[in-house]
């Protein structure tokens, strides 16, 4: 959650765009009373957990801090205006300069996967929009996320900080690497760049810690990996099923 | 009539055989333009749909044939410099288009509309090229055989030359030596008499090319920049590049794809969860806007040594090679990897001149090794002559990560990735010799089944009884090595195998004797429900029992083994998979269907759907004509050019894919073939007169004659590719022409016979028949490969040779039809 310091900033950034602007209404921190940005299509968020987090076969959304973090953050807000119309739909959404964000249900599922707490520390490679970030933010305060396309992090971290999202830390960079001012990490989320490789964050992940790699298209995560490293520092993985599947037709095995 | 006719052919046959030259020149342009700046699935529907114009051109010209006829000069001339003009205009428009990639339902109408425009614009050149060679063959009268013969040979040029273009100049940069050839050709149609209309043409011919040429100058990526989407490997090293922090080494250009290097920092591909070392820097390779390989920037070898973590590195662990081959590698993984190991002799097999530019030049000298040799070869050619055997062979080419669909890749062949083609690599093995292939994991499984698939039943084509005992298949979290033996494998390599997996934490799918507990214990994949193995484990099980055909009808996608005669490894798509898919995937369903195929269907269908819109317009015009209705002779001429018209592109298509195998070079296949093709088509052309007029039959008897060849052309040329295999290129290409030019001598007799037939009976048909032929030929071009992929290329020369049957009795129906009743038909307003 915000800290004092962070809330006053807010509130003088909000104040200062009260004339224009999507924040104009804008005049309390999340967590204090929901700001109007933060009930702004409401009902579509509802609309969109209870319909998209479940059936097709789905593993189901059950994590209970999931679902409310899934309910507050403002999709849209996090799209370009052009395509505000898509943020809810059960679908990714292109964000500008090649990139997207990822389908609702995807990133539920990954933020489900990390079985995360309040305190532990996430580090995100990839910032995107922001909207992963903002989302393990409203479960543990302290996230780190790093982008490497510099008009992505811009708005990226701009975004965040206006929602109240102060306490995610951002940076500009090539996150192959991590950020080892801030290691070792509870839990890591990998969004896998262009190159579709994931970097050897292993080391900086904490003995019992989990990290979740999505591995797909563009528009599409087509795998998700789960890589646990055990209290010995070994590692195992899991695909995570998107959909319970059975690869047959006509029949059983 | 005879004497203009043959007067205004002469005027007309340098326009024509540029007109004919460019269209097929920036055809191929084109078409590499889409690759490197969109994707395969888009390219290859703009380019399809786009040829329809050629199509349509001769529908319009049906449509206002009076006018066309009465102001014949004036268009032709006047369409000329349009053309010139169109390519690259309509080129830079098209590149402005905001075009995307993704549909969104709540954008379908806005998206799919900028691509219908983008459809729109490319069309336009093509409509005009077919509509002022309609219109020069309209206008020919008898002599229109000549002027085919000229288009023929401007086409085949045109081929040539595109080819040769494009290894020399950016593909955006083809439209314009394009567009000045089409407009020098305009001097020859100054119209004479008065002066003034003598300058105003010569002078805009001459500014069009001045014009040009200073584009030219300016530098092709300044006036014709490529609008790369933004999703491409090119755009975000591009992006990189924009803020600093990636640097443009090389850009090469070549008749295979436009090869760029980048370097940064910021590059990391190809590592395991396992390393804890700092990579080193590494260069990305791009072909055509794609990453398709990894080039390593280091100073001395030990710098790579963090590949021995890798996947890749596992048949070096089980063996030591005295000789490695790498096949199609197009970046430094395996070299390195091979470099590293006790090999005593590497060679290295890339046909791509450029890749092996880029690799000799690289500032990590990845070749400096006495062991390395590079041979430039496909590799199917190479495993096809060599009589070296090796202990280990990395089929790199086949190596991939693709987690989503195949896409268009889909529709590529790959002679390497077919049953003959693993067996071939199995006889390069020595008896204790390791063949691996790595690959991406996908959900659902299907690339390394059929690479399991594909070594199984290359194994029992050797005479293997037990393929189940020369079989590994190890991964990470990201991808399947699979590992197959020239012998069965030892206990003691096995248990090597369990060793080093261990370490590596790699799990193990498949071995000899693999009991299921010992299966899928560190990176669990789904399987079948109530069991822990996982589906590669299942597969491996079903496809070594009597199961096999049973599970290759039931698995989701497509993976029966790819043959030489349906050599379509990347073709994972099942029809019956699409209603399953929706149910399971929902919204997100299009990501797993392998739209490749489909993309196809599309463009065959939204082509024969154009061909059905446009045609009947000037059908009906013909027969509400005044005089006798002849409703036979209509559904005589189209029924005769269409079978001409697909006869002819599935001949081709069947031609380019056995001398792709004979020759072994996709690109120099396709410049044979379908330059051969059009050289000897257009001598065909010229002689028509005298061989239908001398021949007993006439087009019967040539027509039959193509049938015949194309059918003995099937059983013989096996005989000619062993005999011939061996022959160095050249040797190689003059014993395919010798195949090629009997059957495409024939081939051009029919068309130009029809014309003429047309020409006496009823003239106004000739640009129906022009328009039928085109669109005939575009629609069966997207259907030779739909029915290559689903029956195989045999059933094309089947089909070809019953085309052309058809044709030939369709013409002894003609013939005998105007014995017995005169021709008084007069279709003329």
């Amino acid at each position: 959650m915000p800290n004092s310091r962070q809330i006053t900033l807010i509130s003088a950034v909000c104040i200062a765009l009260s004339v224009t602007g999507p924040f104009a209404d804008l005049d309390t921190a999340p967590g204090a009373e929901l700001p109007v940005a933060f009930s702004e299509r409401q009902p579509d968020r509802k609309e969109m957990v209870d319909s998209q987090f479940k059936g097709w076969g789905r593993t189901t959304i059950l994590d209970a801090a999931v679902l409310q973090a899934m309910l507050k953050v403002p999709r849209h807000l996090f799209v370009p205006p052009s395509h505000v119309a898509l943020a809810y739909q059960d679908g990714p959404v292109p964000i500008g300069h090649g990139q997207t964000i990822s389908q609702p249900y995807i990133v539920a599922l990954m933020t489900q996967a990390l079985e995360l707490k309040p305190g532990m520390k996430v580090l995100e490679i990839g910032s995107g929009s922001g909207y992963q970030a903002a989302v393990l933010a409203e479960i543990t305060p302290d996230v780190f996320t790093i982008e490497i396309i510099r008009p992505l992090y811009e708005a990226a971290a701009d975004r965040l900080q206006k929602l109240g999202y102060g306490s995610v830390k951002v940076l500009l960079g090539d996150g192959y690497y991590g950020w080892k001012e801030f290691a070792p990490f509870d839990r890591i989320i990998v969004t896998c760049a262009a190159l579709h490789i994931p970097p050897p964050l292993f080391d900086q992940l904490k003995p019992g810690g989990k990290m979740v790699i999505p591995v797909g298209g563009t528009f599409e995560t087509q795998r998700l990996l789960l890589v646990t490293k055990d209290e010995s520092g070994g590692r195992s993985s899991k695909a995570l099923e998107l959909v319970r599947f059975v690869p047959l037709i006509r029949g059983t095995p | 009539m005879n004497g203009e006719a043959k007067f205004a052919a002469a005027r007309l046959a340098p326009a024509v055989f540029f007109i004919s030259f460019a269209a097929i020149g920036w055809q191929l342009g084109l078409m590499r333009c889409l690759l490197i700046a969109r994707y395969h699935h888009f390219s290859f529907l703009v380019i399809s749909c786009a040829l329809l114009g050629f199509g349509a051109g001769g529908a319009v010209l049906s449509l206002g044939r009076s006018w066309f006829e009465k102001q014949q000069e004036k268009v032709f001339r006047w369409g000329t410099v349009g053309f010139a003009l169109s390519l690259p205009i309509c080129f830079r428009l098209g590149e402005e288009l905001p075009l995307n990639v993704y549909f969104p339902p709540a954008l379908l109408i806005p998206t799919l509309g900028w691509w219908v425009a983008f459809w729109i614009l490319h069309c336009i050149p093509f409509l005009l090229a077919g509509l002022l060679i309609g219109l020069a063959l309209m206008s020919a009268g008898k002599e229109a055989y000549r002027i085919y013969a000229i288009n023929l040979a401007g086409s085949a040029t045109g081929a040539l030359g595109g080819i040769l273009l494009l290894a020399y100049v950016p593909a955006n940069g083809v439209v314009i030596p394009m567009g000045i050839l089409v407009s020098l050709s305009g001097m020859f149609l100054i119209p004479r008499g008065k002066r003034g209309p003598k300058c105003i043409y010569g002078g805009c011919v001459a500014g069009l090319c001045v014009l040009l040429g200073a584009a030219y100058l300016s530098g092709p990526d300044r006036v014709f920049p490529l609008n790369i989407d933004q999703y491409k490997a090119l755009a975000y090293v591009q992006r990189l590049v924009a803020q600093g922090t990636a640097e443009r080494k090389v850009t090469l250009y070549g008749p295979r794809g436009r090869v760029d290097l980048f370097a940064s920092p910021s590059f990391h591909a190809l590592l395991s969860l396992n390393s804890t070392d700092v990579p080193p820097p590494m260069d990305v390779l791009l072909i055509d806007g794609f990453q398709v390989g990894t080039m390593l920037n280091i100073a001395a070898p030990d710098q790579a040594r963090f590949l021995e973590g890798t996947l890749s590195a596992l048949p070096y662990k089980l063996v030591k090679p005295g000789r490695a081959l790498i096949l199609g590698e197009a970046g430094s993984i395996y070299l390195w990897l091979a470099r590293l190991s006790s090999a005593t002799s590497i060679v290295l097999v890339q046909p791509d001149e450029n890749i092996r530019r880029v690799l000799e030049t690289h500032p990590s000298h990845v070749l400096a090794d006495p062991r390395v040799t590079v041979v430039a070869a496909e590799p199917r050619a190479f495993l096809d002559k060599t009589k070296t055997k090796f202990d280990i062979i990395h089929l790199a080419s086949m190596e991939g990560f693709p987690a989503g669909s195949g896409g268009i890749a889909g529709l590529r062949e790959d002679y390497l990735g077919t049953v003959e083609g693993f067996s071939r690599c199995l006889n390069a093995l020595t008896p204790g010799g390791i063949a691996c292939v790595v690959r991406g994991i996908q959900d659902p499984a299907r690339d390394n089944i059929k690479i399991a698939a594909t070594w199984i039943e290359a194994l029992e084509r050797n005479d293997v009884k037990e393929p189940g005992k020369q079989i590994i298949m190890a991964r990470d979290e990201l991808a399947v090595a699979t590992l197959v033996g020239r012998s069965p494998f030892s206990e003691d390599l096995v248990r090597k195998l369990q060793l080093v997996c261990h370490n590596m934490s790699w799990d193990l799918d498949w071995f000899p004797g693999v009991r299921p507990e010992q299966t899928n214990k560190i990176h669990l994949l789904a399987g079948p429900e109530g069991s822990r193995v996982s589906w590669y484990y299942h597969a491996m099980k079903q496809i070594l029992s009597p199961e096999r055909e049973d599970f290759y009808r039931k698995w989701i996608c497509n993976v029966q083994p790819a043959t030489d005669d349906r050599p379509f490894f990347y073709d994972f798509f099942r029809w019956d998979a699409l209603s399953k898919l929706r149910s399971v995937f929902g919204p997100q369903w299009p990501a797993r269907a392998e739209m490749g195929f489909l993309v196809l269907v599309l463009a065959t269908v939204w082509t024969a759907l154009a061909a059905a819109v446009l045609l009947p317009g000037p059908i009906i015009l013909l027969r509400r004509g005044k005089g006798t209705r002849r409703t036979s002779l209509i559904w005589w001429t189209v029924a005769f050019f269409a079978a001409l018209g697909t006869g002819f592109m599935f001949l081709e298509m069947s031609f380019i894919q056995m001398f792709t195998r004979f020759l072994g070079d996709p690109v120099l296949a396709a410049a044979l073939v379908v330059g051969g093709f059009l050289f000897f088509a257009g001598l065909g052309s010229i002689s028509q007169p005298r061989i239908t007029g001398r021949l007993r039959g006439g087009v019967f008897a040539t027509a039959m004659a193509v049938a015949l060849l194309a059918l003995f052309d099937i059983g013989v040329f096996s005989t000619i590719f062993e005999t011939a295999a061996v022959l160095p290129g050249v040797w190689k290409a003059v014993a395919g022409l010798t195949v090629i030019a009997p059957l495409a001598f024939l081939m051009g007799t029919p068309f130009p016979w029809g014309l003429s037939m047309l020409h006496e009976r009823a003239a106004a048909a000739v640009p129906v028949a022009w328009a039928v032929n085109g669109f005939a030929s575009v629609v069966s071009a997207c259907g030779a490969v739909l029915l290559a992929m689903a029956c195989g290329f045999k059933w094309l020369f089947v089909l070809a040779a019953g085309l052309y049957a058809t044709a030939g009795l369709l013409s002894l129906l003609l013939v005998r039809s105007s014995e017995t009743r005169p021709v008084h038909t007069n279709f003329h307003r």
